[in-house]
């Protein structure tokens, strides 16, 4: 499951989605396509 | 070319090259008699596909009765004989000696000016549905297993029995849509096909047993083609009833195998009702070919939101595909019957022959061209254009355009990292002349949006014609495709002050070339990153995509992006525009400094 952030009200939902996939990806609360990836943050790097 | 399999295809419309691969059947067919002296003594017994397992089938065997050519085959798969001390009685009684365990398969490359695609459907297996017991209730069977069972070349010879104990039904229930119309198992399409067939049933069971009664629980019966419903209603003449509801639950009786079905508001509109049978055929739904997405890859297709292949235009252009050369025909491009088929496929060979006995193809003037000077031979075009429509000359020397397979989205051109790629009649000069026309005047105020030609554009019109009100700040630019949109026309927006820009675009499902509008996604989610690092709001950029039917939606997109406009303050659109020249000067900078230091070191810029 890819996080993602509708541009169009701000909503943050989670949907599947891969470089494969053919899948169109829509805001469940108001339906937008403006749908930004968010990127998953990186682990931070253990201490030495 | 039976027995064989489609491995490659490369080129374009009239130069195809295809690779098939003709597969071993370990039997010479040219002088195999089919006298089945072989099978008699074949040891190995498989479940036969053709009679959906209610037969067997040798390891030697003909896939089917009317198998052109009428000659055996070897499923290597199941044979003990590839060692013939293991076995190899087969070759032993073969009189005239054409079992060769030897054989190997074989690439056969041909050369063809088109491909008619007739690759057929897959029909749903109704295992998910557990309400209905399908695999667990012997007497519980699809319409594909009843066809087998009532057909005189079937594994009964015709003779209709039940499965549990041999015995002819005399109380059939026929269950409409099993995975057709339904969000919830299968597919939500209509499979087109079914309710004629179970009429068909129907009336063939009638006709070979008169005393069997048979009942259909349907939610519609869509009997629209010519003559249909004459024969719907032979059907209830001859005493068919028809129930309109579709079961909620079919149980068994574990001694006698007769089946109850449970139906709510049948025949008396209300409440629940139980029918007793002997029997049950469940409708199933036709689906898309388990292989299709290595046929779509093959040639370059691309499918509907059912799965089905998607034609270049689903009224003008019905049996051709986006990529040209190429035509459907059949289930392969949606559901249908004989007859569609059979007029499809004569659609789809007369458009092949105009094509080939013409000897050249019009083409849209609206190809890309490449600029030999700038292109640095990076070839991300190569990977971007959905036609395989740019070829590769070698490494650091610029690809070719094939103008006859190039379709004129222009994704390459907005790939293109240093300009050397336009579209002719698309060029990026005109289309930044639109953005810089746009910005000239109360930039601040305007919503620049790029519009497909083929959807959202006529989306827009449609919204205009439908007298729809929406704010009036937007301003549109005509792109064949939202894959044209360059990331620099979006900058090139902001920079002059553009309050926010809309890229709209055709829905994935109907995108018309092919899966250009994937690449649209891309970009976007690029600046949308970028505008973040930059400090500019990511909402200044919308992305929507709207159908040319979507009118409403239009409408709808600008008014919520108007919302978001009236929120952008014009301290806001100021320093956007700084932070953006500031860039530009830093990059023309580093520019300078780099072509500098390539003079100093003497290499070529």
């Amino acid at each position: 499951m890819t996080q993602f952030r509708c541009m169009m009200c701000g909503h943050e939902f989670e949907d599947s989605w891969s470089k494969d996939d053919d899948h169109e990806v829509s805001c469940p609360n108001c339906k937008s396509n403006s749908c930004r990836r968010l990127k998953a943050k990186k682990a931070a790097a253990p201490k030495k | 070319m039976a027995y064989s399999e489609v491995v490659n295809v490369s080129g374009y419309v009239g130069n195809f090259t295809v690779q098939v691969k003709k597969k071993a059947r370990y039997i010479d067919e040219k002088e195999c008699t089919a006298c089945g002296e072989c099978v008699a003594v074949c040891p190995v017994t498989r479940p036969d596909e053709y009679q959906t397992g209610f037969s067997t089938r040798k390891a030697i065997h003909i896939p089917f009765p009317q198998a052109i050519p009428a000659a055996y085959l070897i499923n290597m798969d199941d044979c003990l004989g590839i060692n013939p001390i293991a076995c190899g009685k087969c070759a032993d009684v073969c009189e005239k000696k054409c079992i060769n365990f030897d054989m190997q398969d074989q690439i056969v490359e041909l050369k063809v000016g088109a491909v008619v695609v007739a690759t057929g459907m897959d029909v749903y297996d109704p295992t998910e549905i557990e309400e209905y017991g399908y695999g667990r209730y012997p007497n519980v069977i699809t319409s594909m297993e009843f066809e087998r069972l009532i057909c005189a070349g079937g594994p009964t010879e015709g003779h209709f029995v039940r499965p549990s104990d041999e015995q002819r039904p005399t109380r059939i229930g026929f269950v409409q849509c099993v995975g057709s119309r339904s969000s919830k198992y299968g597919h939500p399409y209509c499979s087109n096909i079914c309710c004629m067939n179970t009429v068909k049933d129907t009336l063939l069971l009638r006709d070979h047993y008169p005393d069997t009664q048979c009942s259909v629980f349907y939610m519609d019966i869509r009997a629209f083609g010519k003559s249909f419903e004459d024969f719907y209603m032979r059907s209830k003449e001859e005493g068919v009833r028809y129930i309109r509801s579709l079961p909620g639950e079919i149980e068994e009786d574990p001694e006698t195998h007769n089946l109850r079905v449970v139906v709510e508001g049948g025949n008396n509109g209300s409440g629940v009702e139980f029918h007793e049978f002997d029997m049950v055929v469940l409708s199933t739904g036709v689906i898309p070919r388990g292989d299709s997405a290595a046929i779509r890859k093959l040639l370059t297709l691309s499918k509907t939101s059912d799965g089905f292949l998607m034609e270049a235009h689903p009224r003008l252009k019905p049996v051709d595909a986006p990529t040209r050369g190429v035509f459907m025909a059949g289930c392969a491009e949606s559901p249908k019957d004989i007859k569609d088929s059979v007029a499809q496929a004569g659609a789809a060979a007369s458009h092949a022959n105009i094509l080939l006995n013409a000897g050249q193809i019009s083409i849209e003037a609206i190809t890309s061209m490449i600029n030999e000077e700038i292109c640095n031979g990076c070839e991300l075009c190569l990977r971007v254009c959905p036609y395989h429509a740019i070829q590769s000359t070698g490494k650091q020397s610029p690809p070719v355009v094939i103008t006859a397979a190039c379709a004129g989205c222009g994704n390459c051109g907005a790939a293109c990292p240093t300009g050397a790629i336009t579209m002719r009649h698309f060029t990026d000069t005109q289309i930044e002349a639109q953005v810089d026309a746009i910005c000239s005047e109360n930039a601040h105020e305007k919503i620049v949006t790029f519009a497909c030609n083929w959807c959202s554009y006529a989306g827009g019109d449609f919204a205009g014609i439908s007298r729809l009100q929406y704010p009036a700040y937007a301003r549109l630019i005509r792109t064949m495709c939202s894959a044209r949109v360059d990331e620099d026309f979006i900058w090139r927006a902001f920079q002059q002050g553009v309050a926010m820009v809309l890229v709209s675009g055709c829905h994935y499902a109907d995108c018309h070339y092919i899966d250009a509008n994937r690449q649209t996604v891309v970009r976007v989610n690029r600046i949308w990153d970028k505008m973040e690092k930059l400090g500019i709001r990511p909402d200044r950029l919308q992305l929507e995509w709207i159908s040319a039917a979507e009118g409403q939606k239009f409408a709808k997109v600008m008014r919520d992006i108007e919302e978001i406009r009236k929120k952008v303050t014009r301290e806001e659109i100021d320093e956007t525009v700084r932070v953006l020249n500031e860039e530009d000067k830093e990059k023309q900078t580093k520019k300078l400094a780099k072509e500098a230091k390539l003079a100093a070191s003497g290499a070529p810029a």
